[in-house]
């Protein structure tokens, strides 16, 4: 009978390991906390976590290979025209307009400034933790893990803040 | 010096402080700062700007496989963010009105504190029996792999943590750093959890942090692609480098050196704001 409880609702993919395990680890008390300290349990994360876990490895993976590509695309085109100039950074003069907002950055690609294709990376790059969170929000409302879905919604409201309308 | 001179040269720094600061766990922005001001002779703004854009890189590419093996606390790094997204939309906000000196002045701080904090000896698995009923509803506490398997571990004062994590994103805000450091502080030292999970859960929020301050940061005119490009392709293969000949190495050695680095960074930083060069 708890085997088959078990095996609802926990994931496990070797099965002879599910015999073993006892408790969830939100029932976990002190005791069970300090018992594990000399013997460690086998225990098991739930299906739906290791699907979240797996899904934003990948999610970060590829998202900065991407990222990384654009930006050294845009960066070789940029040495190859500009590479014999004289640099500037030793005084703040800001950026020019269209390089600091997404919609300028966007528009500025599309007329062919190449240091606009780095930024676009640099864009790319800035938006792939915006996107992490929004994954995590869908996947707690799809848990009904409602006090999850609200942590994730005020963490993406400081991102848009900050994002979209501050600038 | 040409662009492309000097893209190559910051290229090599950034490389190099991408391979450190990974085999040391402080984390390569903390240099990428001080590297750009003191020795390229670039502009704070501009070079908080492109640090801003590594820390956000490496932090990407590093947490995807921490993820992968299980380190990461995700519901605990998802409810820390919170306070650290707020505290570096204000301190992003506060960057843009104070000024370049005072910037300095703080940055060299930290830089020494960081330093302090390398030397701390760290807790494998801290003494922790006391359940803590926040952390209980939040289904904070969590397991992550040990040689024998899967170590069960709880999560402590949670505010407390909670309130550090807020300074440690203002940190992040004002200054282009991750400020993983203090992340650390908060979960190893307040929170109590064991060292391999508060690092790895610190570096799977420092990019959502970053983030955050990015916006700022882009809308202020921060963010050069020229400068940022070769920061932010010199740090990533850096720290991943870095972070292959972490296994098995000895980095107590490289961990004073390197805090040496830091200490010295930060008084030319001191020297040069007071002097006014």
């Amino acid at each position: 009978m708890d085997n088959l409880d078990l095996n609802t609702s926990w994931f496990s993919s070797t099965s002879e390991e599910i015999g073993t395990l006892q408790l969830q680890p939100e029932e976990q008390d002190s005791d069970i906390a300090a018992l594990q300290k000399q013997q460690t349990i086998k225990i098991e994360k739930p299906e739906s976590e290791q699907k979240l876990e797996a899904l934003l490895s990948n999610l970060l993976k590829y998202g900065v290979l991407l990222a990384s590509a654009v930006v050294l695309f845009g960066g070789i085109i940029y040495l190859v025209n500009y590479g014999s100039e004289t640099i500037t950074y030793r005084f703040f003069y800001g950026e020019p307009e269209r390089l600091c907002s997404p919609v300028g950055i966007i528009k500025a690609v599309l007329d062919g400034y190449s240091d606009a294709v780095i930024q676009l990376g640099l864009l790319i790059l800035v938006s792939i933790p915006v996107i992490r969170v929004v994954i995590s929000l869908f996947t707690f409302l799809k848990l009904r893990d409602f006090t999850y879905f609200f942590i994730s919604l005020l963490v993406l409201g400081a991102l848009t803040y900050s994002l979209i309308i501050a600038p | 010096m040409n662009i492309l001179e000097f893209s190559l040269l910051v290229w090599v720094g950034s490389f190099t402080a991408g391979l450190i600061g990974a085999l040391t766990g402080l984390g390569g922005g903390v240099v990428i700062v001080p590297l750009l001001t003191s020795v390229f002779g670039v502009d704070i703004r501009y070079a908080v700007g492109a640090s801003l854009v590594s820390v956000i890189a490496t932090s990407l590419g590093a947490a995807s496989t921490y993820i992968k093996k299980g380190y990461t606390n995700l519901r605990l790094g998802m409810f820390l963010e919170v306070a650290t997204t707020f505290g570096a939309i204000l301190g992003a906000l506060i960057a843009t009105f104070v000024s370049v000196k005072a910037l300095t002045i703080v940055l060299a701080i930290i830089l020494l504190y960081s330093a302090y904090l390398s030397q701390q000896p760290k807790l494998e698995n801290p003494e922790n029996d006391l359940s803590n009923p926040v952390a209980e509803y939040l289904q904070l506490n969590g397991t992550y792999p040990t040689p024998d398997g899967l170590m069960s571990y709880q999560v402590n004062s949670v505010t407390g943590g909670f309130s550090v994590m807020f300074v440690a994103g203002i940190i992040s805000g004002l200054l282009g750093i991750g400020s993983g450091a203090f992340k650390v502080l908060a979960m190893d030292q307040v929170m109590r959890i064991p060292f391999k999970v508060s690092t790895t859960t610190s570096n799977f929020m420092i990019s959502v942090t970053a983030a955050a301050s990015a916006g700022v940061y882009l809308a202020r005119g921060y963010i050069d692609p020229g400068l940022s490009m070769p920061v932010m392709l010199g740090v990533l293969p850096g720290a991943f480098l870095g972070a292959r000949v972490l296994v098995g190495a000895k980095t107590q050695v490289l961990r004073i050196v390197f805090s040496f680095v830091l200490v010295a960074m930060a008084l030319k930083m001191v020297y040069n704001s007071l002097v006014g060069v």
